[in-house]
């Protein structure tokens, strides 16, 4: 018995294949056979309204190729002298309708160029319509109307890519025209500039205001590499000419964001080449200014003051922090310094002071401290619980995902006390009191095992601690719960119950639960609805924490941490340290060192006495700025590596110029674990150089150019790590790492890589369902300090906007606003827009108020965007017990009219 | 065979059987008293698909315009799955010359809200969503106040009536905005759904993702009038009415409302049988052609359809005569008649300045080729035209449409329609108000006869 022959059909006399639900011209473009269209794009949902895609079938009469299916037996014919002729009438009318000299017949043009070339269209076209005036009112983004064709694949792109509407057709008929909100600015509008309409407009009428003009200078260099804002790890095509960043667009087949790309991945490059760049080293001078050195300078003044420091006050008085925007290779390199050359775990990464909580929770649950799931998810999973995170802020491309998956049907649980743009989306928004995650949690957990809503057999099989959570939850009411978190038990009963009959689900999560004193807990009692819904280790389901910054998931993987080594070794562990004195030289301490927190607190106390900081503002980002700055000033020698002269690097001793990522070769690992090259697009300004190259030069001056740092290119770096930790990382290496790159584990080169961590059984063996007990927030609000303020990110900034703001971003957003509700605006006298002071009991910051029912009364939130600002003078020292991970979310202050409090 | 009875308006007086004097607004009690709801009453203790079968065997054809079989419309549902399944009742009577909807939402519309609930139990859609033009303020009321009264007395809302048989049905009215396109029943869901009354691409058909991605049927309100007589008395006494297709099309049976306009001297809906000749029409029901003028033609039903010719007043009013007349169809079966003083430039001119006014903006050649037309039209009325600009008419409308596949709902094809028979039905008008084009004669002669060349098949068509 042979199978049936598969069913076929004939296009322009091909015969091809037929596959259920595709599309005539979906078919023939695999085929190599090109239907003109001005209204398709692959992504999207068939538009239908161009007619150009028209083709002719025997038996029936002309059908459009992009929505008309294609089915066994069909004889189709895609050119012809009558279809010919229909094309060259359409591409007429469309023609006429556009103002004389708008768009011309062009070979080499536009889309909509190219056709009226290829199908013979007179240049010279009788038409009235007057030219109207180029919208340049948005700083990436400008609409030139009399191009436009309104052929909507703008709109469709927008809605079904980004999720954001902005688009509309007004008027109908010829009188039809494309909107984009009230006014012709698009300003104005609700646009995200994510740029997706930029990519599909067929006309070029959208365009980008960061190329250059056409005529100008075209590209001279493109490659492909790693977006360097947040942790999805966006992959971008870069052109470059002339050393200069032309332009970025997302990588259209790329595994993580299929051609997508955010505000700031898109167009937020030009800092690069901002004049202020440090292109030389700077030594400390005798009147405590900089004067520019040369590397060989600096390098040997760094390398002889880190072994005087260490040889005088012992190597614990010694530490560093690696930095998350840096590549993994040289956060690799830094931390094996600082832990083989010098002898210290004194290494720590700004993953402390972000998701710290999240991996030390993870990792207790589970036993790896990392996403159990992929962005590739969240196509997949019918339930999403989105906590204490604003993705379609900080995490757009992701974001933008969530939304679809909520339009297409999926289940959404917002979480969060501010009514984020996600919660309008959701099936149900629990709005919880800053500070209230593991009581909401365990509300929900509660209703789930009472009413049975858990995934039993999963329970059973993969999980301990069933029988003391149930125990602990009998014990706590549901309404004495909810005074703690200030949301109705119906609510919480509504979202269990959705959460329990939908799941299992993606448990997504961001800083609101890890920045508390409470973050291991919170994560912990979230982590008990992921297992209690059976979600880790499957496909479409698991945790997946939104990591804040491009390799701050490489930095911990590199060993970053004071507490675990490379690939999350132990320190202590005698096989590890005989296999790193192989390969380092010399093995670690077997102790613990210092985290963030902790190093300076040792540095005020005069413990710590040098500290290398790389590509990290802390002045600005750490909280408590009044001690960080202390801290700082007390130290006998603080290394900073920057791309400028930021507030911390103003008070080191040598800074060493370092290169953007657009300036070198290396990788990061996004939030997914997924490990992508980063290649060079243009050289860095004048002596800048890599970070990993001078971490490297620095180690062979100190260790007498021992042999073991001889790397000459970063893929050696890496080919060392598969080594070291092979556990993880022994079938990485950059031959393999391709295109998308490789998910770890991936512990030998057959490895294809690991989408669903867990999916044979937990690294700890069961995971463990966690008791946990609420303890109040430490900096309780009181009558002097009664609202609760949350910090956080915007769309348009990336943290403390050493970058973001050196663009044209800064014409977006260019001051953190403070957002408060209006009833307490009306009770503060505080109008919008007022300046408001924002005083701790740990500082003070001045803002102007925004008001805005997105908070809930009693609550405010302030972005740290901006240095005049210094909103983290107000955050306080409090952290997590276990993480160290500060505070940020929840901060008691007063707030008053700053005019009238200067008087 | 002729109608006998009034069927539809039995209780709208209506000529020969009334006097339209006597009308007015038959409400819940009334209609019960004259024996309404009895028919639903009894169609809920049928078998669902014994109805469907019913309606299927009258041979009943949509009365919207395109003339489609009701039944079997019925039949593409899908089998229930527990979620939500749609009615929406197409109430958008916006084409020109169309009026008679209006006439049942007027006076009886408890006749159309039980065809609707008969519908729902026999289709086991649970919600109706009762879409009235924009411009319907008047019958809008009207209707939504017998909607309150049926809810009142249990025939919505899942109480009353529908309580012993488990089976609830909601209604709701959403007024349409004022555009033509919502009429077409795929703009009409997307307008239903709050958003831009744009058709959809087709398939997936509305029954099987309609509203809100739900199996959804959508009927014409006539059609759902036509349900409840045909249930209660069956489909043999239904085809007892009409006429048997003459070339082989399934029939045209049962009474149907004609709403004549123009110049005729008793304008007005009419409840004649299918079939009856146009000339029977005009001289029985409206009282004749004004006083001293001849027929000089009509719009067969409804402007989209195109118009029927001098020597056409005989043509019956039946689904063939699309077939049999060279125009597209039936339509809505409410011709407006044009006597001999009428300028047909001048219809046509205004007809096309309808369809460029109404046209969407979705598909190229509608958005840009109506507001050619009708620029042409306007220039051949003042007398600035030449042949060659009659040539590019007549191509531009003929390339416009589903027929010849340039645009996705047939409002194109209406004004391809409308343009090409009148221009060819009426040769010499057009060719007296042109000059001679100095690019060579390419028009002339050939279309004089263009009556038969105008059996368009589209230009690019097959």
């Amino acid at each position: 018995m042979s199978d049936p022959p598969p069913p076929t059909a004939t296009i322009d006399g091909r015969v091809v294949p037929v596959r259920a639900g595709a599309t005539i011209l979906s078919v023939a473009a695999q085929h190599g056979i090109d239907i003109p269209t001005l209204c398709h794009a692959d992504a999207l949902a068939p538009e239908g309204g161009c007619r150009l895609c028209l083709v002719e079938i025997d038996g029936q009469r002309p059908q459009a190729a992009c929505h008309t299916p294609i089915a066994p037996g069909m004889i189709v014919r895609t050119t012809g002298d009558r279809l010919r002729h229909t094309r060259r009438s359409l591409l007429s009318l469309m023609r006429a309708a556009l103002p004389a000299d708008a768009v011309r017949p062009d070979p080499a043009g536009t889309r909509f160029e190219r056709l009226l070339a290829a199908y013979d269209v007179p240049a010279e076209v009788a038409s009235s319509a007057p030219r109207p005036a180029m919208d340049e009112s948005h700083p990436y983004m400008r609409f030139d109307r009399s191009k436009c064709i309104t052929c909507r694949l703008c709109l469709n792109a927008c809605e079904q890519v980004q999720g954001q509407f902005v688009y509309g057709i007004e008027g109908r008929g010829g009188a039809a025209r494309l909107i984009y909100g009230p006014t012709d600015r698009f300003a104005d509008s609700a646009c995200v500039a994510c740029g997706a309409c930029v990519d599909v407009c067929p006309t070029g009428a959208i365009t980008d205001r960061d190329r250059v003009p056409s005529g100008g200078a075209r590209s001279d260099r493109a490659v492909d590499s790693v977006c360097g804002y947040c942790g999805v790890g966006c992959r971008g095509h870069v052109e470059s000419a002339d050393g200069i960043v032309l332009r970025v667009t997302g990588v259209r087949d790329a595994a993580v964001n299929r051609g997508h790309l955010c505000v700031k991945g898109r167009y937020a490059h030009a800092f690069h080449h901002s004049a202020d760049r440090l292109t030389t080293p700077l030594l400390r001078d005798r009147g405590g200014g900089f004067r520019p050195a040369t590397w060989s300078e600096a390098i040997a003044f760094a390398a002889r003051r880190l072994l005087e420091i260490r040889d005088r006050d012992g190597a614990d008085a010694l530490g560093t922090m690696t930095s998350s925007r840096s590549t993994n290779e040289a956060a690799y390199l830094l931390q094996r310094l600082f832990r083989s050359v010098i002898g210290t775990n004194n290494t720590d990464c700004c993953a402390r002071v972000c998701h710290s909580s999240t991996a030390v929770a993870l990792g207790l649950v589970t036993g790896t401290g990392a996403a159990t799931a992929s962005y590739a998810d969240l196509e997949e999973a019918g339930l999403l619980v989105v906590a204490g995170a604003n993705p379609t802020e900080a995490h757009p491309v992701v974001g933008a995902r969530i939304r679809q998956a909520a339009l297409r049907g999926a289940a959404l649980i917002v979480i969060d006390p501010r009514r984020i743009e996600l919660a309008a989306y959701a099936d149900v928004h629990l709005p919880a009191w800053p500070g209230s995650n593991v009581v909401l949690f365990n509300a929900l957990a509660k209703v789930l095992i009472e009413e049975g809503l858990c995934a039993e057999s999963y329970v059973a099989g993969r999980c301990e601690g069933f029988d003391e959570l149930r125990a602990f939850l009998r014990r706590q009411s549901l309404d004495g719960m909810a005074t703690v978190t200030r949301v109705p038990p119906d609510l919480v009963r509504k979202a269990a119950r959705i959460i329990g009959s939908r799941g299992p689900g993606l448990f997504i999560s961001g800083l609101g639960l890890s920045e508390q004193t409470q973050g291991v807990a919170g994560v912990m009692a979230y982590c008990n609805l992921g297992l209690l819904t059976g979600s880790l280790g499957r496909r479409g389901a698991g945790m997946l924490p939104l990591r804040g910054q491009n390799n701050v998931q490489g930095n911990a993987d590199m060993g970053a941490q004071p507490y675990a080594l490379t690939g999350y070794l132990k320190p202590d562990d005698p096989q590890v340290q005989a296999r790193l004195r192989a390969a380092w030289g010399a093995a670690p301490p077997a102790e613990p060192g210092m985290t963030i927190p902790e190093m300076y607190d040792a540095a005020v106390a005069g413990r710590l006495r040098a500290l290398w900081i790389q590509g990290e503002d802390v002045a600005q980002s750490d909280p408590n700025t009044t001690h960080v700055l202390r801290a700082l000033e007390s130290l006998d020698l603080l290394i900073v590596q920057e791309l400028f002269l930021t507030e911390t690097a103003r008070r080191a001793h040598v800074v060493f110029p370092a290169a953007s990522v657009f300036e070198q070769d290396g990788t990061f690992t996004n939030g997914e674990r997924r490990i992508q090259r980063v290649r060079a697009a243009v050289p860095p300004p004048g002596e800048a150089r890599p970070d990993w190259e001078v971490i490297r030069d620095v180690a062979r001056a100190m260790s007498g150019r021992d042999g073991r740092w001889a790397f000459t290119r970063p893929s050696e770096v890496m080919d060392e790590l598969a080594q070291v930790a092979p556990h993880l990382f022994g079938g990485v290496s950059y031959a393999r790492l391709g295109a998308d790159g490789l998910q770890w584990p991936c512990p030998d080169a057959d490895h294809p890589g690991t989408r669903t961590v867990h999916a044979d059984g937990f690294v700890r063996g069961r995971a463990l369902l966690m008791c946990v007990e609420y303890a109040p927030p430490q900096d309780a609000t009181d009558g002097s300090h009664p609202y609760v303020l949350i910090t956080g990110r915007v769309l348009d900034h990336y943290n403390v906007g050493t970058m973001t703001r050196r663009t044209p971003s800064a014409a977006l957003v260019g001051q953190d606003d403070l957002e408060l509700h209006p009833e307490d605006a009306a009770r503060l006298r505080i109008h919008d827009g007022a300046r408001v002071r924002i005083t701790s009991r740990w500082g003070q910051a001045v803002a102007p108020a925004r008001l805005s029912r997105r908070m809930i009364p009693g609550t405010v939130f302030l972005s740290f965007h901006f240095p005049q600002t210094q909103t983290n003078r107000v955050v306080g020292p409090y952290t997590d017990p276990t993480s160290r991970c500060p505070d940020y979310k929840v901060v008691a202050v007063a707030l008053s009219p700053a005019e009238e409090a200067a008087t | 065979m002729p109608v006998t009875e009034p069927v539809l308006t039995r209780r709208i007086p209506t000529a020969p059987w009334g006097d339209p004097r006597d009308r007015r607004i038959i409400g819940y009690d009334e209609y019960v008293r004259t024996g309404g709801y009895e028919t639903l009453r009894r169609a809920l203790t049928m078998d669902p698909s014994s109805l469907v079968q019913t309606v299927k065997e009258s041979e009943l054809r949509g009365r919207g315009g395109a003339g489609f079989p009701c039944g079997l419309k019925w039949t593409f549902l899908p089998p229930p799955d527990g979620n939500r399944r749609y009615l929406a009742i197409n109430c958008d009577e916006a084409e020109p010359g169309t009026f008679k909807d209006r006439l049942l939402c007027d006076y009886d519309p408890h006749l159309v809200l039980e065809g609707i609930a008969i519908t729902c139990w026999a289709c086991r859609l649970d919600t109706a969503y009762f879409f009235i033009r924009g411009e319907y303020h008047h019958q809008a009321k009207i209707v939504e106040r017998a909607i309150r009264e049926a809810y009142e007395k249990g025939v919505f809302g899942g109480r009353g009536l529908m309580q012993a048989c488990d089976f609830k049905v909601d209604c709701h009215m959403h007024r349409g905005a004022g555009a033509y396109i919502c009429g077409e029943e795929t703009g009409l869901l997307e307008a239903v759904e709050g958003r831009r009354g744009w058709p959809r691409l087709k398939p997936p058909f509305p029954a099987v993702k309609g509203l809100f991605g739900r199996p959804t049927i959508v009927n014409n309100v006539e059609t759902l009038a036509a349900v409840v007589p045909i249930v209660d008395r069956g489909a043999a006494w239904w085809k007892s009415m009409g006429t048997a297709s003459s070339i082989g099309a399934p029939g045209s049976y049962g009474p149907k409302l004609m709403g004549v306009s123009g110049h005729v001297n008793r304008p007005g809906v009419y409840e004649c049988d299918l079939g009856i000749p146009l000339r029977k029409l005009v001289d029985e029901f409206a009282g004749g052609m004004r006083a001293g003028r001849r027929f000089k033609g009509a719009i067969a039903g409804g402007v989209s359809m195109g118009i029927l010719g001098p020597d056409q007043f005989d043509a019956e009013m039946d689904f063939d005569i699309g077939r049999r007349y060279d125009v597209m169809g039936l339509g809505t079966a409410c011709p407006t008649i044009f006597d001999d003083q009428t300028d047909m430039v001048a219809v046509a001119r205004n007809i096309s300045r309808f369809f460029s006014n109404e046209s969407c903006g979705q598909c190229t050649p509608c958005r840009e080729g109506a507001q050619w037309m009708y620029r042409l039209l306007c220039r051949i009325e003042e007398g600035d035209a030449t042949t060659k600009d009659l040539d590019l008419l007549n191509e531009l409308a003929g390339s416009m449409g589903i027929i010849p596949g340039t645009t996705i709902c047939g409002l194109a094809d209406g004004h391809n329609w409308a343009v090409r028979t009148i221009l060819n039905k009426y040769w010499a008008e057009f060719a007296g108000r042109v000059k001679p084009s100095y690019h060579g004669l390419t028009v002339s002669a050939g279309r004089a006869d263009g009556v038969s060349s105008a059996r368009i098949v589209g230009a690019t068509g097959a």
